[in-house]
């Protein structure tokens, strides 16, 4: 008495599993720029590592004696694979079955996967497409009632992104749930030309709000990956978003109880970049390559931008320093002096609750002139999501450095670390900083006496002469304000020389933050 | 192609003309933002079909600056 006629059974199921929605569907995927699902995930893993769960659930149809005459398998893929040698949990939405919508989902599998990953502690990778599973009026034709609408497993989503990294890629037109599995992530890429996301799509959006828009108008990478922030990174085919995911994975751990993973490092540790000695102009008023900077700083060819459209006046992304992955905040003096609006507020709280979730100490590069100013300014609230993004700073457990480029002012400027405890740093001699900058501060704290001037422009000289003399950091650094100012070549040995230290601490602080983050 | 303000700012200095043949990187003109000039560069090579600011303008965040064909 053998099984091999049920193995055999299972078999044939898991082959019609294979042909997804059919050759024709796979056809028209095709023909959209895309590709299907099993392809996604064949080309995201390590080859044949994938190891599928619950390919034989689906929708069944059987004759009068019982047989399978009819298998539609569940328009969602689910298994565990690796990435570069590492288990991950990947599930993605198969387009080609009803358009991935919920009348041919099984939610369980979907949630199943999160729970998977949630209590083995493996990343979450949803390549997301069609509605994800959600809304499709047309399950009123199998369920005979309507639900009060709830999101399937959303408190293991609300648990996960505060343990394990949760990756999204969003792989074609995603509306609805789908688009909230894609927002519920660490780290989100969408595919230029051939993904779109959006809370509804060009139908509804023209039924409900009388607006008629293609579905690129309406949620392509250029208003989410440059406008809204909704997503982080664009990539330009599917293949690169996969290469992507696998990149930003590299730097994190499996799970916030593991120490992010250092690789071996190829790049000497006592490298000084004559480069630096002339980066910042001695004219303020001028701008120069933060990128640049970066790079000569960080381990050659580490430095992974996140979230590079948004919010672009600050600079994000992952790093190495010595092999230790680092998360590196900068100023882009090209983007609106460096100022932070409410955008690079917001990519700033998300990108530091990020690293402080899985224990990545960071590396601050501050030339912060202050929060932007200005009408649209105050119309976004900038106050309000800067403070919440000085929050974010002061919340922080991390091992944190700050290295002070060049300026520092206003309450923006004093986010550059934790400024009431030991908030380590180190400046440069172009460091420029003060409760507000010379230009305009004199305008305002001296309003009365230059309207009172005879000569307010000469007034304005001589204050600005006044003030220039004790302008220069080496005055604050007399009275122990700036603890130590360095040659700017010496900064990537000294940061290799806290990494090091920071990784002694990073150990003795894994598992969960009390407070998790919010995506 | 239009060539949008990064931010908020004020036109500081303006260095093509109408008609300007520009090659891709060029700096056509340099925004004021937050004490910082800012070099608004073309982003193709092509000829400035319209210029729609001039020196003193105080420009929005999108705001158009440039049209180039």
């Amino acid at each position: 008495m053998t099984w091999h006629e049920e193995l055999a059974e299972i078999r044939r199921r898991v082959e019609i599993a294979k042909q997804m929605g059919g050759a024709e569907n796979i056809k028209r995927q095709h023909d959209g720029g895309k590709l299907t699902v099993r392809e996604r995930i064949d080309r995201l893993l390590d080859k044949g590592s994938f190891h599928e769960y619950g390919a034989i659930a689906g929708a069944t149809k059987y004759d009068e004696e019982g047989r399978l005459v009819e298998f539609r398998p569940s328009n969602f893929v689910l298994g565990t694979g690796r990435i570069n040698g590492r288990r991950v949990v990947v599930g993605g939405d198969d387009f080609t079955v009803r358009g991935g919508a919920a009348d041919a989902a099984i939610h369980s599998k979907q949630v199943w996967g999160e729970m998977l990953a949630d209590e083995h502690r493996m990343p979450m990778i949803r390549l997301v497409d069609g509605s994800g599973g959600g809304g499709s009026v047309r399950t009123f034709e199998t369920v005979k009632a309507t639900v009060v609408s709830a999101m399937p497993g959303f408190d293991v989503y609300v648990r996960l992104t505060g343990e394990v990294p949760v990756i999204a890629g969003c792989m074609g037109s995603v509306a609805g749930l789908g688009a909230a599995r894609v927002a519920a992530s660490h780290f989100a890429v969408m595919v230029r030309g051939s993904s779109q996301l959006f809370v509804a799509g060009p139908p509804v959006v023209k039924f409900g709000v009388g607006e008629e828009l293609t579905k690129e108008e309406l949620g392509g990478s250029q208003i989410h990956a440059y406008l809204s922030g909704a997503v982080d990174n664009e990539a330009e085919s599917e293949e690169e978003a996969f290469a992507q995911i696998r990149r930003y994975l590299s730097y994190l751990p499996q799970n916030v109880w593991q120490v992010p993973p250092r690789i071996e490092p190829s790049d000497d540790p006592n490298r000084r970049e004559e480069e630096l000695i002339d980066l910042i102009p001695h004219n303020r008023r001028e701008g120069y390559d933060a990128r640049r900077m970066i790079e000569l700083i960080v381990d050659r060819a580490s430095f992974f931008e996140i979230t590079p459209y948004f919010g672009g006046s600050l600079i994000t992304g992952f790093a190495r320093l010595d092999g230790y992955p680092v998360g590196v905040m900068a100023n882009d003096p090209y983007v609106i002096g460096g100022s932070l609006d409410a955008a690079a507020s917001d990519k700033l709280c998300n990108f530091v609750d990020t690293c402080d979730t899985f224990h990545l100490p960071v590396v601050n590069f501050c030339d912060q002139p202050g929060f932007l100013i200005g009408r649209e300014a105050e119309l976004t609230g900038t106050i309000r999501h800067g403070v919440r993004a000085l929050y974010a700073v002061f919340q922080s457990e991390t091992p944190w450095v700050a290295i002070m480029v060049r300026r520092a002012f206003g309450v923006a400027g004093a986010g550059h670390g934790k400024t009431t405890g030991l908030n380590f740093r180190y400046a440069w001699p172009s460091a420029d900083w003060g409760s507000l900058p010379l230009e305009g501060g004199i305008e305002a704290a001296y309003k009365r006496d230059l309207a009172a001037s005879p000569d307010p422009d000469k007034l304005r000289a001589e204050l600005e002469a006044r003030f220039n003399k004790i302008r220069s950091p080496l005055r604050t650094a007399e009275m122990f304000g700036i603890e130590e100012i360095i040659d700017p070549r010496e900064t990537r040995p000294l940061l290799i020389e806290w990494v090091q230290q920071a990784y002694e601490i990073v150990p003795t602080q894994l598992g969960t933050r009390t407070r998790m983050m919010r995506p | 192609m239009e060539l949008r303000s990064p931010g908020v700012g004020k036109v500081l200095r303006l260095a093509v003309a109408l008609g300007a043949q520009v090659e891709r990187g060029e700096e056509l003109m340099v925004i004021e933002s937050m004490k910082v000039e800012i070099p608004i560069k073309a982003t193709a090579a092509g000829r400035v079909k319209e210029i729609h600011v001039k020196v003193g303008d105080q420009v929005q965040r999108h705001g158009v600056l440039v049209k180039i064909e």
